[in-house]
């Protein structure tokens, strides 16, 4: 309880929720997670999948769906995949692609899954893969930010808060990480995730 | 080269490297990483023949480009599309500034707000530059559908809609491709569609278009040097 999101948010940094923590010292997280942003993955990197800059789009309007993006790193020897997300921010939640056709048209489809190739990432942004907030419960309003539970194939469920801009932030400047997954007890996050932004640190207390 | 061009024209096709992939010919050849072809302007343009990319820097895509921008030609209209307030939009109204032109649909997601952001990157550089975005889906785009959703949009922001024979006849115009999609997504159907935005000089002349993912910066770019020029 003592660290959220938001103090790290503090640091200038839209970070991405840090739900699992495994050191000692938010001070600590910080300039790690500074330093990993800028290396390829490397020996002392726990395995484990990683989100980061992650961000959903402003949404003036409630029947309007919103969109969140991020990317993925999968810090494992096994492939795995992105298979559902949800979100007390939203009724639905839905993977989709965007793409251009072969007459150059844009089209969005629904996916079922995300590939996360071992130790690879997926890149989830506009234009591309994204996460759809559908039936939002209310706008989405810039510098708010949304909670968002990731599932996947193989990896325990992670829980992010992901801020709320206007545009897409400048990638590189918000390359903090959340620690894997498998670091905190998260494996009941994925369902139910209808309750309030103080569950992820309900949820914590009782790992 | 192969054609002569002003000096702020010249500068400008340098700059919409990229932009070029949506030029007019029908023989361009694209560069792998750019997008295909999608805008023919109602303006026939002579076809030029593709030449090998001089030195590193354009491609000859930007040649073809460069082709279109020495003949700027009228805009195509946008008739018979209504305001969110119901009047009749006139696109005309609009010269004296530089114009954004685009197609797209307010349920759009990811893609839509995309090019909107980049719009607002404009606004934020050159406010005085208007912005247009013409609905491709009437059934949902209403005008008191538009009228809400213009309201968190800044004034020289404009929205259209009509009945889907306008619309379509105006995305004719500009080589404006679009399709209703059924999904399975529980947002409903969406829209396929092209989704450059088209630049309008403040003559009304169309000049060239910007493919999806231009940044705003590239946009200001050349904007800059049109107002220069």
């Amino acid at each position: 309880m003592s660290r959220s999101s938001r103090s790290l948010l503090l640091s200038g940094a839209a970070v991405v929720a840090l739900l699992s923590l495994s050191l000692s010292a938010v001070a600590a997280q910080e300039a790690e997670a500074d330093e990993m942003a800028s290396m390829e993955p490397m020996a002392e990197m726990e395995p484990g999948l990683y989100v980061r800059d992650a961000w959903a789009r402003v949404s003036p309007m409630v029947e309007l769906a919103g969109a969140a993006y991020m990317v993925i790193h999968n810090a494992t020897d096994a492939d795995d995949a992105l298979v559902s997300a949800s979100s007390p921010a939203a009724e639905f939640v839905e993977l989709h692609l965007s793409s251009m056709d072969e007459e150059g048209m844009m089209s969005m489809n629904q996916v079922t899954e995300i590939a996360l190739p071992a130790h690879g990432d997926a890149v989830l942004k506009p234009g591309s893969y994204h996460v759809m907030l559908i039936n939002l419960v209310e706008p989405l309003i810039q510098d708010t930010e949304v909670e968002l539970t990731l599932e996947f194939m193989t990896a325990e469920p992670q829980t992010v808060s992901v801020p709320v801009l206007a545009e897409p932030p400048m990638m590189g400047d918000m390359g903090d990480m959340g620690d894997p997954g498998d670091m905190g007890d998260m494996g009941d996050m994925g369902e139910g995730m209808d309750h309030g932004m103080d569950m992820e640190e309900d949820e914590e207390d009782d790992a | 080269m192969r054609r002569h061009q002003t000096l702020a024209l010249a500068a400008l096709t340098s700059l919409a490297v990229v932009a070029a992939a949506c030029g007019d010919s029908e023989d361009s050849t694209d560069a792998p990483t750019q997008p295909p072809p999608s805008v023919e302007p109602a303006a026939t343009i002579a076809p030029v023949t593709p030449v090998p990319a001089p030195e590193a820097v354009e491609p000859s895509p930007a040649e073809e480009a460069a082709a279109g921008i020495g003949e700027p030609v009228a805009a195509p209209a946008l008739a018979d599309l209504v305001l969110p307030d119901g009047s009749g939009f006139d696109l005309a109204e609009l010269q004296g500034e530089n114009t954004l032109v685009f197609f797209g649909y307010t349920h759009c997601p990811d893609v839509c707000p995309q090019t909107i952001g980049e719009l607002y990157g404009v606004f934020e550089a050159l406010p005085q530059t208007q912005a247009v975005f013409v609905s491709v889906d009437p059934e949902r785009d209403t005008p008191e559908f538009l009228q809400e959703w213009i309201a968190y949009k800044p004034e020289n922001f404009h929205a259209v809609t009509g009945t889907p024979g306008a619309i379509r006849r105006a995305a004719d115009n500009y080589g404006v491709k679009y399709a209703r999609v059924e999904t399975t997504s529980t947002s409903g159907y969406t829209m396929s569609h092209t989704a450059d935005i088209y630049l309008i000089d403040a003559e009304g002349r169309y000049l060239l278009a910007y493919p999806f993912g231009t940044p705003a910066a590239e946009i200001v770019e050349d904007l800059e040097l049109l107002n220069a020029s």
